[in-house]
């Protein structure tokens, strides 16, 4: 069950690619919100897309669903009556309901990361203007393009820790403790 | 110069925060708190609707659009079981659910035992099916079905890694994160001071007055991390109370592990591979522990039952 070499990963990268016609572009959907204003062009186009999608499925689902609760006798208006009435669903078994309210969740949750983001640029050009009138140097790499989403790899260089005397006076301390 | 200390609860354990400025240390410090609750909302498996637990609800039917910070933990999770070769496995998430810890600690605590569906004495084993299957591409994750992401203690590793990183991009002088033991510093403290980390023996009683085991220091300017994983900490009473439970799964078997040390602490340059290193050296037990992460060149202090065993630390491995 053991990968036998370090290359494995890159492998399922490169395997691993998806249909893209089956991906469940919950997020694409959450910035195609007209009310948002956010949507580039590429990402309306993925949109409409997938919107084409998500109602040729749903097409499907009611179509199928219509045509197992008609009747023969049942008119056409009886058909879509039924159609109504049934919940539609996706592919996961989810309602269209649970995917927007997932869609909104997700939506707000990039939101609030955008937020925090704003704000830590705004700290930063403070600290920069702060240094400038001290006279220092701030090191500031901009949060904007912050490692949140390109964690480092491991490398074997070592971090040179020493033993050390409790210290008396210790004010950039941690405690590892087991978790 | 400014420092400011942010202690709060998050992620089912106690965080603290440090960072150091010329000016606006107390709004970094705030800002770091934030980000701690932000990556908790969306990695944490226990909100069923949190980013993590959505995605292991649809294992199986194919790709997910996953966001930024969900598609670095689950990379860094590739990374950590190849690294390991396995041994450090996020997908122990059913054999841990099964093992009784399927809540919020505080819960399983507070219920005082696992799940009826566990027999008594036994524990449940559950296969633990690797990242083998699970299939990065672009930004979107898809997970085999049945099988379930567990985070653990590599997502506080993680956490602690980007905050740091954040602080220091957005100009702090120095910032250390920890979360729950999981620690990840960078820069100077205060005036060119020292990071020192305290090593608690998790042998020691918590009402004891001193339960340090080893005091580390690092240079001034020197960017580590230090993560402990201990059988002794996260443990609760199963079936009829006579058996304990850890929450270490052995991914070779899917059971809550039968090892013979009790505490693994390593310092590594990062926090997500300090944890994966702590889980891997306290499975592989303190003959082939303490010689795989010689291999890897990692400092550690190990624990059993009797002994601590380690490398002089600072001078192997400096």
């Amino acid at each position: 069950m053991y990968p036998s070499s370090n290359d494995s990963h890159d492998r399922q990268v490169r395997h691993g690619r998806p249909n893209p016609t089956r991906v469940e572009d919950i997020r694409a959907r959450s910035v195609r919100r007209p009310s948002r204003g956010r949507t580039s062009t590429v990402g309306k186009i993925a949109s409409a897309s997938l919107a084409t999608m998500t109602c040729v499925g749903l097409a499907g689902v009611l179509a199928v669903r219509a045509a197992e609760a008609s009747t023969a006798a049942e008119s056409a208006a009886g058909a879509s009556t039924a159609a109504d009435s049934t919940q539609s669903t996706t592919s996961t078994g989810l309602t269209q309901e649970q995917l927007d309210a997932y869609a909104q969740q997700l939506d707000d949750e990039a939101q609030r990361l955008a937020d925090y983001r704003s704000q830590l640029v705004d700290v930063a050009a403070q600290l920069q203007a702060a240094a400038g009138s001290q006279g220092l140097q701030v090191r500031s790499s901009g949060p904007g393009a912050s490692a949140a989403t390109r964690p480092g790899k491991p490398s074997n260089r070592q971090t040179k820790p020493r033993p050390a005397a409790k210290p008396s006076a210790a004010p950039a301390q941690g405690k590892s403790q087991g978790s | 110069m400014t420092r400011t200390v942010r202690a709060f609860p998050a992620m089912g354990t106690h965080c603290e925060v440090t960072v150091d400025a010329v000016a606006g240390s107390d709004v970094l410090a705030d800002l770091a708190a934030q980000r701690v609750g932000l990556l908790e909302e969306c990695w944490s498996r226990f909100r069923p609707t949190s980013e993590l637990s959505r995605l292991n609800e649809r294992a199986g039917h194919g790709p997910v659009r996953v966001s930024g910070d969900l598609l670095a933990l689950v990379q860094v999770m590739h990374r950590a079981w190849e690294r390991t070769s396995g041994l450090f496995d996020p997908t122990v998430l059913a054999a841990v659910r099964a093992s009784g810890y399927d809540a919020d600690f505080a819960e399983v605590i507070a219920r005082g035992s696992g799940p009826a569906s566990i027999a008594i004495g036994y524990p449940a084993e559950v296969p633990t099916p690797g990242m083998a299957g699970i299939t990065v591409d672009g930004g979107t994750v898809s997970l085999p079905a049945g099988v379930g992401l567990d985070p653990g203690a590599i997502g506080k590793g993680l956490a602690a890694d980007l905050i740091v990183a954040e602080m220091m991009a957005a100009g702090a002088t120095g910032a250390m994160v920890n979360l729950g033991g999981d620690i990840r510093f960078a820069g100077t403290p205060g005036s060119d001071e020292a990071w020192v980390v305290s090593v608690v023996d998790e042998r020691i009683p918590v009402d004891a007055a001193d339960r340090v085991i080893r005091w580390v220091s690092f240079d001034p300017g020197t960017s580590a991390a230090v993560a402990t994983s201990t059988t002794l900490r996260r443990r609760w009473p199963a079936g009829n109370r006579s058996t304990v439970r850890h929450h270490i799964i052995d991914p070779t078997t899917g059971a809550v592990a039968d090892i013979d040390l009790v505490q693994a602490t390593v310092i590594a340059d990062e926090g997500w591979w300090a944890e994966a290193a702590a889980t891997a050296a306290l499975l592989l037990g303190p003959q082939a522990g303490p010689a795989w992460l010689d291999g890897q060149g990692l400092s550690y202090v190990l624990t059993d039952p009797s002994r601590v065993i380690e490398p002089p630390i600072g001078v192997r491995h400096d």
